[in-house]
């Protein structure tokens, strides 16, 4: 998400902006293959299991703060909470592309140490399969969690125990919907067509189209300057904030917003506010997404990293302009929970409490640490990848 | 028939070859470009020739600050990076006094954070320490003569590497600087929206952005009828904070001039054209063509080549708060590593060697290169965009960038046959 | 006395990052086994490129960063053998032998630029590995596929069409899985069928779990783990080059290096000699590429390169290689300590501080390393 040219190309072919890890270059493309296939999540009831207590090592890797501070801040409070002796936290480059090596050698490492049991790699960057290959032909007794992995999703599935991502292609439903339920007339869609090759963006588009069609939603795509291109960042939140006002004086009120872009969503959730449309969820759904940076949250010491205050504090300004109830966003950090939901699937697994591929097993630990309703679905055939929707909550 | 030509022919005749073959071919291809975008794209070309001057001027101030370490003698300056921390440390610096209490000391200070004042405060930061850092990495540079270049390199991208560590434990207080989940070190991304975004290209303003009279008169001269007034709703200041901090939210239709950061750049390029003729500027030169003679007639030659690392990171200082101003953002931690390249090459497309560069070198070098940078990706990108290909194919021009600019680069280190033989 | 403190003066480069890597085994409480065999995987993967710098050294032509043209030869070796399914030891040997011409080429190519840019081959070397970054993105980003007809649908980028079939599109993979050459070198028997006589034989001479490598144990914990095979390659490459500097090529390349001049007087050819150490080095670099991706198993198809040169050179300089002397010894106390050095400053900086100040540290010891031996060489010949 570095707005630098010379990203740009990695970025183009990787992670890519909001698609929250995605499948890595290749086919790309979630679950569904014929046209426009709206996802389909089993049913499932949460199980409490008692998983015992974390008596041996857990290894976690996350990027640096400067890649991304959830998953980061997400391992810091795992530290906090059983201490540095028993969470070993580790961080893998920002350049992870060219240096895979070290990715491979800090994994390694952790997976040395005979305590260790498990390791959750967050997110699950290329450079995470070698790393587990090697460390299985030590040991088979280690368990990999892997969150938001970015390799080929069939190897991924092949090697680690257990992988979770973000479930793109479902929130097209789930934020369509939404939408309605704040009541909305009508969707605006902003993109630009370097998101819109990558195939699990577009068909969220198609997605929502579909559900928007279904609501007797208009359902409207616009085009937006790519933050990548000629005039930057500020060229495309220029653009935001000047049509957001445009649109709302065709659409009305009622008009809800969406953008595929992380540096778009501060101008409009901004510009949405000034216009009293509606927003349903950013492209990377948290709290800490967008919000603080729009309204000018102050976070203090004290409140920094607790979900439940920072939103509280986003609220409180959306009353002050008299428009609540028509912003939404996920409870938390999503992978800030994954990560806490990881530990404790890795206690309860190496306690032979549960099993990995337990879907009840899994949404209980996601809810009970998380304290957030989510809902979970299986990727493809592999029934150790599991995607995840989690509750939005209207602020 | 020769003694028949005129003076004038003969002078543009000259004024032709002396431009040389790499620029012309250069010209002749944005020229392509710009008669494909104006033919098989809707891409607005009055548009776009203002995006490339708003990017030439954004860069201006960079590749100006190689001019003199290439004259005094030091090759290409690519410890640039070093002059770029600075000005970064100057900038959020200044952004900090917007918090409510700076760095948990001071106390608030608007005026040193935001609008024109506190673009100033922000060289006043920058300009002391750059002018620090380039006398050691000029005492450096001395020492090492014949690896000049390579030394430069990785000066340059450690002071980036251990800037790192630094962003992440400097105590800044202010929310907008603040790691927003951790709540200590500063962010990768600093959006400068409320403090002075485009203060430079959106110079002079017009009357109803609040721009004095002689200001809104030169407004109204530079105004092509391609700026749209700010809309009603963005003008109106809410407080005193916004009152001070400039309006960004102007749309251009058409062609548009930076009046402001062209003025800035051009400025600087003037001065300095000024400093080369006064007798430091000669000596300076004289110490990088010919040092023996120099020596000779009493030049400190190793004092001039300090004297001009520590003008080249001060330049590179100034060159980022104008670079940032442009974008809206300052970019930290790794975000700089690689900026000495493109701005080397820019110079090098101008004309410049190893050992000769002038003012003029700076100027069409930034001009071609940044305009060649700026139209070709969205071109490419609207010719390719229905195209099965197009994922893959929209990295052309990224692409055409890596080779051209390193092209460049190789080709002027190429030129000059060095050493003993 | 004397001699001690010239000792000392003459490698104080190895015995600066010795004392920072043991101050931070000390500081950190690091467990010796643990760093051991991290370092030591670290070195049966690196050793190679690290060697294939050494020639250009001998021969005068400095530090050659233009390994990254090698390496890219040999990478094109391996999207080869990717794309034909050729795997296990043969799938190696194909890759090598595919990616000497190029090499070869790259090699002649680089030494005709060093030859124009004498007493710049490094910075030409730098900025040549950009250049053809570009080149080999145009290429395989773009040309692939259309263009040229590499076929395989874990090398191309594909796209899944809506009736479900999938179809190749321009350009390779991001990352490419070498699953069919993983660890080919390092474990060659698991390459072979399992009933095979290959692996009926040592596993009846060495036991079943033999593979190709051997722990090294040592009071109850490994703290190392040598790939007999990697090992003879290294230590058959360092006989090589040891021979080959005695030769009559050896002997010029090093009077070249010494004084191109005298060299050129006494009638060696000498830009022909340059160019055959760029040559060498080159393919090398290109065999070293392949031996660190089959310990790797996966390919970062356009930037596992980049950086090839870059950690090669700082292992280099580490062992007290300088821009104009390096030796086997250099090569492998530099390799050693350089991987020590890394691993010890991003464990211990994060157990220290916090994580990520561990790893930015170790980005910036990696810089300053190549930094500072650059300056401390170039201020010694300049006082010397």
């Amino acid at each position: 998400m570095t707005p630098s040219r010379y990203l740009a190309f990695a970025l183009l072919l990787t992670v890519t902006a909001c698609s929250g890890g995605g499948t890595g270059g290749g086919t790309g493309g979630g679950g569904g293959s014929a046209a426009v296939e709206i996802p389909e999540y089993p049913v499932v009831v949460a199980k409490a299991v008692a998983v015992g207590d974390l008596d041996f090592k857990i290894g976690i890797m996350t990027g640096t703060v400067s890649q991304g501070e959830d998953e980061y801040r997400g391992a810091e409070a795992m530290v906090r909470k059983y201490g540095s002796d028993k969470i070993i936290h580790k961080t893998y480059p920002d350049n992870f592309m060219t240096e895979q090596e070290t990715t491979v050698t800090q994994i390694l490492e952790m997976a040395k140490d005979p305590d260790v049991k498990a390791i959750i790699v967050a997110q699950a960057i290329p450079g995470t399969l070698p790393a587990i290959k090697k460390v299985r032909r030590e040991r088979d007794d280690l368990i990999f969690l892997c969150v938001a992995p970015q390799e080929d999703p069939d190897q991924i599935a092949q090697y680690a125990d257990f992988s979770i991502q973000t479930d793109d292609l479902m929130r097209g439903k789930t934020i369509v919907e939404k939408a309605k339920s704040m009541g909305a007339t009508a969707f605006i869609h902003y993109t630009f067509p370097r998101h819109m090759a990558m195939d699990i963006l577009a068909k969220r588009r198609d997605i929502m189209r579909k559900v928007c069609g279904q609501n007797d939603i208009e359902f409207v795509v616009v085009n937006a300057p790519d933050p990548t291109g000629d005039q930057g960042i500020a060229g495309s939140q220029k653009f935001v904030l000047e049509d957001v006002p445009r649109q709302i004086e065709t659409h009305g009120k009622d008009t809800a917003f969406f953008s595929t872009n992380c540096s778009m969503q501060e101008p409009l959730i901004r510009a949405t506010l000034e216009g009293g449309g509606l927003f349903p969820e950013q492209c990377c759904p948290s709290p800490t997404h967008g919000y603080p940076g729009a309204l000018g949250i102050s976070i203090s010491e004290e409140m920094a990293g607790d979900m439940g205050k920072i939103r509280e504090q986003i609220a409180k300004k959306i009353d002050a302009r008299g428009f609540r109830g028509r912003f939404g966003t996920w409870e938390t950090s999503i992978h800030m929970v994954m990560i806490e939901a990881c530990v404790e699937l890795a206690k309860g697994k190496v306690h032979g409490q549960l099993e990995l591929t337990d879907l009840s097993a899994v949404k209980w630990a996601l809810e009970s640490t998380g304290g957030v309703k989510v809902d979970l679905g299986i990727f493809g055939d592999h029934k150790n990848f599991l995607m995840i929707i989690s509750e939005n909550v209207t602020l | 028939m020769s003694e028949s030509k005129s003076p004038i022919v003969e002078k543009i005749r000259e004024g032709v070859i002396g431009f040389g073959m790499a620029r012309w071919i250069i010209v002749a291809f944005l020229f392509i470009i710009w008669i494909v975008a104006a033919l098989w794209t809707d891409e607005n070309l009055g548009k776009m020739f203002g995006d490339c001057l708003v990017r030439t001027g954004m860069n201006g101030v960079l590749v100006l600050a190689l001019l003199l370490p290439v004259r005094a003698g030091n090759g290409l300056n690519f410890g640039l990076p070093l002059g770029i921390v600075c000005g970064l440390i100057g900038g959020i610096i200044g952004m900090e006094f917007a918090a409510e209490e700076p760095f948990g000391i001071f106390a608030t200070s608007e005026f040193l954070s935001r609008g024109w004042s506190g673009f100033i405060f922000a060289h006043v930061v920058a300009l002391p320490l750059a002018a620090l850092c380039g006398l050691a990495l000029g005492w450096l540079v001395e020492r090492v003569r014949g690896q000049e270049m390579m030394v430069g390199i990785y000066v340059g991208f450690g002071a980036i590497a251990g800037m790192c560590v630094i962003w992440l434990v400097i105590p800044v207080k202010s929310q907008e600087l603040v790691l927003p989940i951790g709540g200590h070190g500063v962010r990768q991304t600093v959006l400068i929206d409320d403090y002075y975004t485009r203060i430079l290209d959106h110079w002079p303003r017009s009357a109803e952005e609040g721009a004095s009279a002689p200001e809104a008169l030169l407004h109204r001269v530079f105004d092509f009828g391609t700026m749209e007034p700010v809309e009603a709703g963005n003008a109106k200041p809410r407080t005193r904070a916004e009152a001070r901090s400039w309006v960004p939210h102007r749309k251009y239709t058409g062609f548009f001039v930076p009046v402001g950061v062209l003025l800035y750049w051009l400025g600087m390029c003037g001065l300095l054209a000024l400093f080369l003729r006064t007798r430091i500027g000669v000596a300076m030169t004289a110490a990088g063509s010919n040092p023996d003679f120099a020596r000779s007639i009493g030049i400190h030659v190793p004092r001039m080549r300090i004297a001009s690392m520590v003008a080249s990171t001060m330049l590179g200082a100034v060159g980022i708060l104008v670079y940032s101003q442009s974008y809206g953002f300052y970019q930290l931690y790794k975000a700089p590593l690689w900026m000495a390249f493109p701005t080397v090459a820019a110079l090098l497309l101008g004309g410049a060697s190893l050992k000769k560069a002038s003012v003029f070198h700076v100027i069409i070098g930034t001009l071609l290169f940044q305009s060649l940078l700026t139209t070709s990706l969205p071109v490419v990108n609207t010719l390719v965009k229905d195209s099965a290909y197009a994922s893959s194919l929209s990295n052309l021009p990224e692409i055409a960038r890596l080779i051209i600019q390193n092209g460049v680069i190789l080709y002027a280190l190429s030129r000059v046959t060095g050493g003993r033989k | 006395m004397n001699r001690l403190v010239a000792f000392l003066a003459a490698n104080v480069v190895p015995i600066m990052f010795l004392g920072i890597s043991a101050a931070g085994i000390i500081m950190a409480d690091l467990t010796l086994s643990s760093v051991s065999s991290d370092v030591s995987e670290r070195v049966f993967r690196n050793l190679f490129l690290v060697l294939s710098l050494i020639i250009p050294i001998v021969a005068g032509l400095g530090l050659n960063f233009g390994i990254v043209l090698g390496a890219m030869a040999g990478q094109i070796g391996l999207i080869l053998i990717q794309n034909g399914k050729i795997g296990g030891l043969e799938g190696l040997f194909v890759a090598t032998a595919g990616s000497i011409p190029l090499a070869i080429l790259f090699g002649y190519l680089t030494g005709l630029l060093f030859n124009r840019t004498r007493g710049r081959e490094m910075i030409t070397g730098i900025i040549l590995g950009f250049f053809a970054n570009g080149i080999y993105q145009f290429v395989f980003l773009i040309l692939a596929g259309p263009v040229i007809p590499l076929h395989a649908e874990d090398v191309l980028l594909t796209k899944r069409n809506l009736d479900g079939t999938v179809s190749p599109l321009m350009g390779l993979r991001v990352t490419m899985n070498l699953t069919m050459i993983e660890a080919a070198l390092d474990y060659p028997l698991e390459h072979f069928a399992p009933d095979g006589w290959i692996r009926k034989m040592s596993a009846s001479m060495f036991g079943d779990r033999f593979a190709g490598s051997i722990p090294i144990r040592f009071g109850g914990v490994k703290w190392a783990t040598i790939p007999i095979l990697t090992l003879l390659t290294n230590v058959a490459l360092c006989f090589g080059l040891t021979w080959f500097l005695r030769t009559k090529l050896g002997q010029d390349l090093r009077a070249v290096g010494q004084d191109s001049h005298v060299a050129e007087v006494s009638g060696i050819r000498v830009d022909r000699c340059r160019i055959i150490a760029i040559i060498m080095s080159m393919v090398l670099a290109a065999m070293g590429q392949i031996i660190f991706l089959q310990n790797m198993a996966v390919m970062n198809t356009y930037q596992s390169h980049e950086q090839v040169g870059f950690y090669a050179i700082a292992a280099l300089l580490v062992g007290g290689a300088t821009v104009s002397r390096a030796s086997i010894w250099n090569a492998i106390f530099g390799t050693i300590l350089f991987h020590l050095l890394i691993v010890v400053v991003s464990t211990a900086g994060s157990r220290l501080e916090s994580p990520q100040i561990g790893e930015y540290l170790r980005e910036f010891f990696a810089y300053a390393v190549i930094g500072v031996t650059l300056a401390l060489h170039a201020w010694r010949s300049k006082r010397g």
